[in-house]
């Protein structure tokens, strides 16, 4: 019977690191690369809450994702929390949906009307008497807000935006 | 090693760095560029900063503009109409700026187009943060005209992008 030598510290390292098999290791590393690039470049883009428009629901530093392909079969909804491109997509509002194309909304002492309807927010914990007269959505046009409402209006950037302006839902 | 072996990889690595410098090279949209991050450099602001750094900044600030320079910031600042002249410039600059603590101004997705031998276009959004725990962040999209003079880039016209429609139109 013969007794193999104790084998060196780094040898367990190399085999906790690297693996039995070198070149499988490498080939899973590569693919978990790629996959994480066509994921996180092109499918999710990971994101940090920087203002606090989106209080309660997404608070101050919080992560999140934006989900690209969302809208790819599919139009958005009200109620769907979007990010919004500026003059690119370093910097994103992150406002919810509440107006859709083609329809009349106005917000009279906090309260938002479509078509003349209240429309319940039960994502609204605080709210300031915000008014803004009546306007029209586009025929490609949403109408976003943040869920903080009890912010002062001229301080919380919302209004309509263009739908190529939206990049995605959020996903969390 | 072989002396043709030697040769050739001395002409590869010229080509190599001749490369690299052509992509390095100072064109106009790097120039411009370069203009636009000094600007967010110049309106950053640390907490501890004196009076005389302040000044310094603004007024290095405000020489990025040409003598005739026009700002149209009216849909985002509480400003009533469009700032003529860089001295307008100044003057609101140095206003302003006693009353910020700190802040940090960043410019994202500076796409730059130039237009003419002294003309172009920059589209960016700039960011500010302000200092404490909760500091407020603001975002805002600026579509730049730049003109060239005396052979250095100056801003010519700036006018904030409305992000979003709000009644009463645009």
């Amino acid at each position: 019977m013969a007794a193999s030598a104790p084998r060196p510290w780094w040898h367990y390292l190399w085999i906790g690191v690297i693996g039995r098999s070198p070149k499988r290791t490498a080939v899973r590393i590569a693919v978990y690369v790629v996959v994480a690039w066509g994921v996180f470049g092109y499918v999710l883009r990971p994101m940090r809450v920087a203002g606090i428009s989106m209080e309660p629901t997404y608070k101050l530093n919080q992560v999140n994702f934006i989900n690209r392909w969302s809208y790819l079969k599919r139009e958005p909804q009200r109620g769907d929390v979007v990010a919004v491109r500026m003059a690119g997509e370093s910097v994103l509002y992150l406002k919810r949906i509440i107006g859709l194309p083609g329809e009349r909304l106005r917000i009279r002492q906090g309260q938002v009307y479509i078509d003349d309807e209240p429309l319940r927010e039960e994502y609204v914990k605080n709210r300031a008497p915000w008014n803004e007269s009546e306007m029209e959505l586009g025929p490609d046009e949403y109408f976003l807000v943040g869920d903080n409402r009890g912010m002062a209006s001229r301080d919380h950037e919302h209004g309509a935006v263009r739908r190529s302006k939206i990049v995605g839902k959020v996903l969390l | 090693m072989n002396q043709g072996v030697r040769w050739l990889l001395v002409v590869l690595g010229v080509v190599g760095l001749g490369y690299l410098g052509w992509l390095n090279r100072p064109t106009e949209e790097r120039r411009i560029r370069k203009v636009i991050e000094g600007m967010a450099g110049d309106a950053t602001f640390t907490g501890g900063e004196g009076n005389i750094s302040r000044i310094a900044k603004i007024e290095s600030l405000g020489n990025r503009f040409a003598v005739d320079a026009e700002l149209h910031v009216d849909q985002v600042l509480p400003i009533e109409s469009a700032l003529t002249g860089r001295d307008a410039i100044k003057g609101l600059l140095m206003m302003g700026t006693p009353q910020i603590g700190s802040v940090e101004v960043k410019v994202h997705d500076v796409q730059v187009t130039v237009t003419g031998d002294t003309e172009a276009r920059v589209s960016m959004t700039a960011s500010a943060k302000t200092g404490g725990k909760r500091g407020d962040f603001t975002a805002q999209e600026f579509d730049i005209r730049m003109v060239k003079t005396e052979g250095k880039w100056l801003v010519r016209r700036v006018d904030a992008v409305a992000g979003f429609r709000r009644s009463g139109g645009r």
